[in-house]
Protein backbone atom coordinates (compact mmCIF):
# COMPACT_ATOMS: atom_id res chain seq x y z
CA UNK A 1 0.00 0.00 0.00
CA UNK A 2 1.53 3.34 -0.97
CA UNK A 3 2.50 5.70 1.79
CA UNK A 4 1.36 9.22 1.07
CA UNK A 5 4.77 10.76 1.66
CA UNK A 6 6.42 8.21 -0.61
CA UNK A 7 3.96 8.89 -3.40
CA UNK A 8 4.30 12.62 -3.01
CA UNK A 9 8.06 12.37 -3.17
CA UNK A 10 7.83 10.75 -6.60
CA UNK A 11 6.66 13.99 -8.19
CA UNK A 12 9.58 15.76 -9.72
CA UNK A 13 8.03 19.18 -10.04
CA UNK A 14 7.69 18.82 -13.82
CA UNK A 15 4.33 19.86 -15.24
CA UNK A 16 1.80 17.04 -15.65
CA UNK A 17 1.63 16.89 -19.43
CA UNK A 18 -0.05 13.67 -20.55
CA UNK A 19 -2.92 15.65 -22.10
CA UNK A 20 -1.78 18.45 -24.38
CA UNK A 21 -3.55 20.94 -26.59
CA UNK A 22 -2.45 20.55 -30.22
CA UNK A 23 -4.61 23.13 -32.02
CA UNK A 24 -8.01 24.78 -31.77
CA UNK A 25 -10.28 26.02 -34.56
CA UNK A 26 -13.05 28.53 -33.99
CA UNK A 27 -15.60 29.15 -36.72
CA UNK A 28 -15.95 32.75 -37.84
CA UNK A 29 -18.80 34.71 -39.37
CA UNK A 30 -20.35 32.93 -42.32
CA UNK A 31 -19.72 29.47 -40.91
CA UNK A 32 -17.63 26.72 -42.44
CA UNK A 33 -18.31 23.57 -44.44
CA UNK A 34 -15.75 21.51 -42.54
CA UNK A 35 -12.83 21.70 -40.15
CA UNK A 36 -9.61 19.79 -40.86
CA UNK A 37 -6.64 19.35 -38.58
CA UNK A 38 -3.73 18.49 -40.88
CA UNK A 39 -0.09 17.48 -40.26
CA UNK A 40 -1.05 15.95 -36.90
CA UNK A 41 2.17 14.95 -35.11
CA UNK A 42 2.64 11.23 -34.41
CA UNK A 43 4.07 11.92 -30.97
CA UNK A 44 1.01 11.03 -28.91
CA UNK A 45 -0.74 7.75 -28.16
CA UNK A 46 -4.31 8.91 -28.68
CA UNK A 47 -6.11 11.95 -30.06
CA UNK A 48 -9.14 13.61 -28.58
CA UNK A 49 -11.37 16.32 -30.02
CA UNK A 50 -13.55 18.35 -27.67
CA UNK A 51 -16.03 20.64 -29.35
CA UNK A 52 -19.06 22.84 -28.96
CA UNK A 53 -21.04 22.98 -32.15
CA UNK A 54 -24.03 24.53 -33.84
CA UNK A 55 -25.21 23.81 -37.38
CA UNK A 56 -26.74 26.36 -39.74
CA UNK A 57 -29.36 23.82 -40.88
CA UNK A 58 -32.90 23.80 -39.50
CA UNK A 59 -32.97 20.04 -38.99
CA UNK A 60 -31.22 16.80 -40.00
CA UNK A 61 -28.04 18.13 -38.48
CA UNK A 62 -25.22 15.83 -37.45
CA UNK A 63 -21.45 15.69 -37.31
CA UNK A 64 -19.15 13.22 -39.04
CA UNK A 65 -15.47 12.34 -38.98
CA UNK A 66 -12.92 11.30 -41.60
CA UNK A 67 -9.20 10.59 -41.71
CA UNK A 68 -6.41 11.45 -44.13
CA UNK A 69 -8.86 12.75 -46.73
CA UNK A 70 -10.31 9.28 -47.34
CA UNK A 71 -13.85 9.73 -48.67
CA UNK A 72 -14.32 6.10 -49.74
CA UNK A 73 -16.40 3.46 -47.96
CA UNK A 74 -13.60 2.34 -45.65
CA UNK A 75 -15.35 3.22 -42.42
CA UNK A 76 -18.09 1.82 -40.23
CA UNK A 77 -19.88 3.05 -37.15
CA UNK A 78 -22.57 2.32 -34.58
CA UNK A 79 -24.44 4.70 -32.39
CA UNK A 80 -26.90 4.60 -29.53
CA UNK A 81 -29.38 7.44 -29.50
CA UNK A 82 -31.54 8.58 -26.60
CA UNK A 83 -33.94 11.49 -26.40
CA UNK A 84 -35.17 11.19 -22.83
CA UNK A 85 -38.13 8.97 -23.64
CA UNK A 86 -36.77 6.27 -25.89
CA UNK A 87 -33.54 4.81 -27.17
CA UNK A 88 -32.63 3.51 -30.59
CA UNK A 89 -29.55 1.96 -32.11
CA UNK A 90 -28.17 2.48 -35.59
CA UNK A 91 -25.12 1.44 -37.54
CA UNK A 92 -23.58 1.57 -41.01
CA UNK A 93 -20.94 -0.60 -42.66
CA UNK A 94 -18.73 0.41 -45.58
CA UNK A 95 -19.60 4.04 -45.10
CA UNK A 96 -17.52 7.17 -45.68
CA UNK A 97 -17.15 8.42 -42.12
CA UNK A 98 -16.09 7.06 -38.73
CA UNK A 99 -18.75 8.10 -36.28
CA UNK A 100 -21.66 10.45 -36.04
CA UNK A 101 -22.24 13.03 -33.32
CA UNK A 102 -25.21 15.13 -32.35
CA UNK A 103 -25.34 18.80 -33.30
CA UNK A 104 -27.37 21.83 -32.31
CA UNK A 105 -29.17 23.56 -35.16
CA UNK A 106 -30.16 26.92 -36.54
CA UNK A 107 -33.47 27.47 -34.70
CA UNK A 108 -31.67 27.12 -31.35
CA UNK A 109 -30.46 30.62 -30.61
CA UNK A 110 -27.21 30.53 -28.68
CA UNK A 111 -27.56 26.81 -27.81
CA UNK A 112 -24.61 24.66 -28.82
CA UNK A 113 -24.18 20.92 -28.62
CA UNK A 114 -21.04 19.26 -27.29
CA UNK A 115 -19.01 16.23 -28.23
CA UNK A 116 -15.88 14.41 -27.19
CA UNK A 117 -14.28 12.17 -29.80
CA UNK A 118 -11.34 9.82 -29.25
CA UNK A 119 -9.11 8.35 -31.95
CA UNK A 120 -7.27 5.51 -30.29
CA UNK A 121 -3.71 4.50 -31.14
CA UNK A 122 -3.93 6.81 -34.15
CA UNK A 123 -0.27 6.56 -35.13
CA UNK A 124 0.03 2.77 -34.88
CA UNK A 125 0.60 1.39 -38.38
CA UNK A 126 -0.26 -2.20 -37.39
CA UNK A 127 -3.92 -1.56 -36.62
CA UNK A 128 -7.08 -0.28 -38.19
CA UNK A 129 -8.18 2.83 -36.34
CA UNK A 130 -10.83 2.67 -33.64
CA UNK A 131 -12.85 5.65 -32.49
CA UNK A 132 -15.43 6.37 -29.86
CA UNK A 133 -17.38 9.39 -28.83
CA UNK A 134 -20.19 10.89 -26.87
CA UNK A 135 -22.24 13.93 -27.71
CA UNK A 136 -25.39 15.67 -26.71
CA UNK A 137 -27.58 18.70 -26.97
CA UNK A 138 -30.26 20.08 -24.69
CA UNK A 139 -32.93 22.50 -25.83
CA UNK A 140 -34.75 22.88 -22.48
CA UNK A 141 -37.56 20.49 -23.27
CA UNK A 142 -36.01 18.42 -26.01
CA UNK A 143 -32.59 17.17 -26.94
CA UNK A 144 -30.65 13.97 -27.27
CA UNK A 145 -27.48 12.08 -26.57
CA UNK A 146 -25.38 9.96 -28.92
CA UNK A 147 -22.90 7.33 -27.83
CA UNK A 148 -20.96 6.16 -30.85
CA UNK A 149 -18.07 4.07 -32.02
CA UNK A 150 -16.36 3.80 -35.37
CA UNK A 151 -13.63 2.15 -37.33
CA UNK A 152 -11.39 3.15 -40.22
CA UNK A 153 -10.11 0.13 -42.07
CA UNK A 154 -6.66 1.49 -42.78
CA UNK A 155 -3.36 0.89 -41.00
CA UNK A 156 -1.88 4.26 -41.95
CA UNK A 157 -1.12 6.69 -39.18
CA UNK A 158 -3.79 9.35 -38.89
CA UNK A 159 -2.19 12.60 -39.99
CA UNK A 160 -5.35 14.48 -40.84
CA UNK A 161 -8.78 14.58 -39.21
CA UNK A 162 -11.76 16.21 -40.89
CA UNK A 163 -14.98 17.06 -39.06
CA UNK A 164 -17.93 17.86 -41.24
CA UNK A 165 -21.63 18.59 -40.84
CA UNK A 166 -24.19 16.26 -42.40
CA UNK A 167 -25.57 19.28 -44.21
CA UNK A 168 -25.08 23.03 -44.48
CA UNK A 169 -22.32 24.47 -42.29
CA UNK A 170 -20.96 24.73 -38.80
CA UNK A 171 -22.19 28.04 -37.41
CA UNK A 172 -20.12 30.91 -36.10
CA UNK A 173 -18.62 30.39 -32.64
CA UNK A 174 -18.51 26.60 -33.04
CA UNK A 175 -15.18 25.51 -31.62
CA UNK A 176 -13.09 22.39 -32.14
CA UNK A 177 -10.08 21.64 -29.96
CA UNK A 178 -7.66 18.84 -30.78
CA UNK A 179 -5.67 17.27 -27.95
CA UNK A 180 -2.94 14.68 -27.80
CA UNK A 181 -2.84 12.11 -25.04
CA UNK A 182 0.47 10.53 -24.05
CA UNK A 183 1.01 7.16 -22.39
CA UNK A 184 -1.21 4.07 -22.16
CA UNK B 1 -25.97 35.41 -54.54
CA UNK B 2 -24.74 33.54 -51.46
CA UNK B 3 -21.06 33.18 -50.72
CA UNK B 4 -19.28 29.98 -51.69
CA UNK B 5 -18.98 27.59 -48.74
CA UNK B 6 -15.56 27.32 -47.21
CA UNK B 7 -13.56 24.95 -45.06
CA UNK B 8 -11.14 25.58 -42.23
CA UNK B 9 -7.79 23.80 -42.40
CA UNK B 10 -5.51 23.98 -39.38
CA UNK B 11 -1.92 22.87 -39.96
CA UNK B 12 -0.88 21.33 -36.66
CA UNK B 13 2.83 21.56 -37.53
CA UNK B 14 2.79 25.32 -38.04
CA UNK B 15 -0.37 26.47 -36.28
CA UNK B 16 -1.46 28.18 -39.49
CA UNK B 17 -5.21 28.32 -40.10
CA UNK B 18 -6.52 28.67 -43.63
CA UNK B 19 -10.06 29.33 -44.82
CA UNK B 20 -10.40 27.78 -48.26
CA UNK B 21 -13.40 27.62 -50.63
CA UNK B 22 -14.81 24.11 -51.04
CA UNK B 23 -14.01 22.48 -54.36
CA UNK B 24 -16.78 21.60 -56.81
CA UNK B 25 -16.34 17.93 -55.87
CA UNK B 26 -16.66 18.73 -52.19
CA UNK B 27 -19.83 20.72 -52.78
CA UNK B 28 -21.37 17.86 -54.77
CA UNK B 29 -20.37 15.35 -52.11
CA UNK B 30 -21.75 17.57 -49.36
CA UNK B 31 -25.09 17.92 -51.17
CA UNK B 32 -25.28 14.15 -51.66
CA UNK B 33 -24.49 13.60 -48.00
CA UNK B 34 -27.31 15.96 -46.97
CA UNK B 35 -29.82 14.05 -49.12
CA UNK B 36 -28.60 10.69 -47.81
CA UNK B 37 -28.68 11.88 -44.21
CA UNK B 38 -32.24 13.19 -44.55
CA UNK B 39 -33.29 9.80 -45.94
CA UNK B 40 -31.44 8.02 -43.15
CA UNK B 41 -33.15 10.15 -40.49
CA UNK B 42 -36.57 9.61 -42.10
CA UNK B 43 -36.03 5.84 -42.16
CA UNK B 44 -34.87 5.92 -38.57
CA UNK B 45 -37.95 7.93 -37.50
CA UNK B 46 -40.19 5.51 -39.36
CA UNK B 47 -38.59 2.51 -37.66
CA UNK B 48 -38.88 4.17 -34.27
CA UNK B 49 -42.58 4.97 -34.85
CA UNK B 50 -43.23 1.36 -35.87
CA UNK B 51 -41.41 0.04 -32.79
CA UNK B 52 -43.29 2.46 -30.53
CA UNK B 53 -46.61 1.33 -32.01
CA UNK B 54 -45.67 -2.32 -31.57
CA UNK B 55 -44.64 -1.66 -27.98
CA UNK B 56 -47.93 0.12 -27.22
CA UNK B 57 -49.87 -2.75 -28.76
CA UNK B 58 -47.90 -5.32 -26.77
CA UNK B 59 -48.41 -3.38 -23.55
CA UNK B 60 -52.17 -3.16 -24.12
CA UNK B 61 -52.36 -6.89 -24.86
CA UNK B 62 -50.43 -7.74 -21.72
CA UNK B 63 -52.83 -5.68 -19.63
CA UNK B 64 -55.91 -7.19 -21.25
CA UNK B 65 -54.53 -10.73 -21.27
CA UNK B 66 -54.64 -11.03 -25.05
CA UNK B 67 -51.97 -13.23 -26.70
CA UNK B 68 -49.04 -11.31 -28.19
CA UNK B 69 -47.89 -11.66 -31.75
CA UNK B 70 -44.38 -12.97 -32.30
CA UNK B 71 -43.16 -9.48 -33.23
CA UNK B 72 -44.64 -8.02 -30.05
CA UNK B 73 -43.09 -10.73 -27.92
CA UNK B 74 -39.73 -10.26 -29.60
CA UNK B 75 -39.83 -6.56 -28.82
CA UNK B 76 -40.48 -7.17 -25.13
CA UNK B 77 -38.25 -10.20 -24.55
CA UNK B 78 -34.70 -9.86 -25.84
Amino acid sequence: MPILGTVASQFSGKPFSSFESIQTATVGAGGTGSVTFSSIPATYTHLQVRAIVKNTANDNEGIRFRFNGDTAGNYSFHRLFGDGSSATAYGEANTSYAGEASSSNSPQTNIFSAFIYDVLDYANTSKYKTTRGLSGKDFNGSGNIFLFSGNWRNTAAVTSLTILPTQDSFAQYSQFALYGIKGS
Amino acid sequence: MSEAPTKIVVDCSTGETQIIPLTAEEIIEREAMAVAYAAEKAAEAEAKAAADALKASARAKLISGTPLTEAEAALLVI
